[in-house]
């Protein structure tokens, strides 16, 4: 996992705190500004098309930890794609978004996926294959079935969502914070030494974050 | 669906000094009013021709143009009409341009299926998701069906068909919609719209590398510039250095990072070329000016942003005073990247 991230202490305990920066990507329109501002706002409003890059931040106090997530919502169209390495450097998690009312979507997350497979070790990354607007059940291209079969032969989390509805939008958050939080203690009782830090040394090496409480 | 009122406030720049010192805002600051109807007309003789351009931009750039004329003051500024021009002789252009553009409406609808579906693919998917999220918020394209909104769409797919190199990239119709909701014309939109992208930094794109190094240039005058806050940013590491959070910023010219108003009276006003060179570069021909604005123009409000506001006056003092506040080096320095971007 990640060696980025630099534990702290949150002031009103001894739990760790963590930063993990999270970049959305997937075509355009699947919904990806959708679901962060269901998640940060709990709310589903029409957004402006995402252009360049739109932040959000949402802090976790968990019981095991306290956690900000820094979540980069990015631009779908293809063109803008060029940059995206720019994006998702550095990167500890990232949601594969996908629209399952539209069958290329799926195929797009798919060569997202290989994008992020060339850049990123496995144990660097948690990523989470997301299948948005079930509320589009009729017009449904892409089965449940086969978005977890995908998913499984990946290694990836998986879930359907709907940030209009709000269907498991914090279910998909709260999964992958878990197994980021899963793969910290992992780590911690037995350190990797193919870890980032070895492979970015020199870059993010000196670099420290800690959490903002 | 609720309107994005909200979402925009808690989204937008907040303006921390509304009003400043004389000492601090342009020395011909308050030399004009907002340019209203009569003052419109003392410009032109009695051909309709604008009798002294440069008083003209001056005036915009100063006052603003009140909203009541500004789809008959803006195609003048977007090059749409000459300032030489008679009343007579626009009208004559108009007709003509009108006949180009629904030329160039016929050669998209009368596309070989194949050609169709590579269009469809390239551009119409992108603006059909587009047009319908975009200011929805403004009264102009409010509602289901509006006509307007389908208006955009083909003002969008026809400079599609128009610049195939550009074709369509999104943020487009954020350019665009304000333009149709003053212009209200389609063909007059079309063609300002074409003299708007000539100055923005769609025309160098699709190539990314373009924002890529708008973005490097930008980190080196905040470096040179305001030392300060770049040692802010190195401090936080690579991602912030990478300043891609002023992507929007360059590539929007600030349209939402301010309430709709005052971004368009940022756009007229840069569009007026006052004091600078014309420049092919929304970033640093808008940049400038739209701190400058903020400092001194713009009802009197400073947009002192965290992060740009403090750039852009140090920016704005190098073009007002060409070597205020600059070392030599730093004068060398800048000289050479305006070579190079210019």
């Amino acid at each position: 996992m990640a060696q980025t991230v630099t534990p702290g202490t949150s002031p009103e305990s001894s739990r760790p705190s963590y930063m993990y920066k999270m970049v959305l990507l997937g075509s355009m329109s699947v919904g990806k500004s959708s679901l962060a501002y269901r998640y940060v706002k709990n709310d589903f409003r029409e957004l402006l098309p995402t252009v360049g890059c739109s932040f959000f931040t949402q802090t976790l106090n968990l019981d095991e930890a306290t956690v900000k997530l820094e979540i980069w919502d990015t631009a779908g169209q293809e063109k803008y794609q060029s940059v995206c390495h720019l994006y998702y450097r550095d990167a500890h998690t990232a949601l594969l978004v996908y629209d399952i009312a539209n069958k290329q979507t799926f195929s797009r997350a798919k060569i997202w996926l290989e994008e992020l497979e060339k850049r990123f070790l496995p144990d660097e990354i948690v990523i989470a294959l997301v299948g948005n607007k079930t509320d589009l059940g009729a017009e449904r291209e892409v089965t449940t079935e086969e978005g977890e079969e995908f998913a499984r032969t990946k290694g990836l989390l998986f879930m359907e969502t709907s940030a209009k509805s709000n269907y498991q939008v914090n279910d998909v958050f709260m999964a992958v914070v878990h197994e980021l939080l899963r793969r910290e203690k992992e780590k911690a009782s037995n350190p990797s030494p193919y870890g980032r830090s070895t492979v970015d040394l020199g870059v993010s090496g000196a670099r420290t974050r800690c959490c903002r409480t | 669906i609720e309107q994005l009122a909200d979402e925009k406030t808690c989204m937008q720049f907040s303006i921390r000094r509304p009003k400043l010192p004389s000492s601090e805002t342009h020395p011909e600051e308050n030399s004009s009013r907002r340019l209203d109807v009569s003052a419109w007309l003392q410009h032109l003789n009695q051909h309709g021709q604008v009798q002294e351009e440069y008083k003209l931009r001056k005036a915009i750039f100063f006052g603003g143009i009140d909203i009541s004329i500004r789809g008959e003051v803006w195609p003048f500024l977007l090059h749409y009409y000459s300032y030489e021009s008679t009343s007579e002789e626009r009208e004559a252009l108009r007709l003509q341009k009108r006949k180009e553009y629904f030329e160039i409406q016929d050669k998209r609808l009368s596309m070989s299926p194949d050609e169709q579906k590579d269009f469809w693919r390239q551009v119409q998917f992108t603006v059909d998701k587009d047009v319908v999220r975009t200011d929805r918020s403004n009264q102009f394209f409010q509602g289901e069906d509006n006509p307007n909104v389908e208006t955009m769409r083909r003002i969008l797919l026809n400079y599609a068909v128009f610049n195939p190199t550009i074709g369509y990239s999104q943020g487009m119709s954020d350019l665009v919609a304000p333009l149709l909701a003053e212009v209200l014309d389609e063909s007059d939109t079309f063609w300002c719209f074409v003299g708007l992208m000539q100055n923005t930094i769609f025309i160098s794109s699709p190539r990314d590398e373009d924002m890529e190094k708008q973005l490097l240039y930008l980190r080196e005058l905040l470096r040179l510039m305001h030392p300060r806050f770049h040692q802010h940013l190195c401090a936080l590491g690579e991602d912030a250095l990478q300043m891609l959070f002023c992507h929007r910023w360059i590539l929007l010219c600030f349209k939402r990072e301010f309430p709709e108003a005052e971004a368009l009276r940022m756009w007229e006003a840069c569009w007026a070329h006052y004091q600078v060179r014309g420049t092919a570069n929304p970033a640093w021909d808008l940049t400038p000016q739209h701190c400058r604005l903020s400092r001194n123009s713009l009802s009197s409000k400073i947009a002192k942003i965290s992060r740009v506001g403090d750039y852009g006056r140090g920016l704005s003092m190098q073009q007002e005073d060409g070597t205020l506040g600059m070392s030599e080096l730093h004068k060398e320095v800048f000289q050479e990247m305006q070579n190079t971007l210019f």
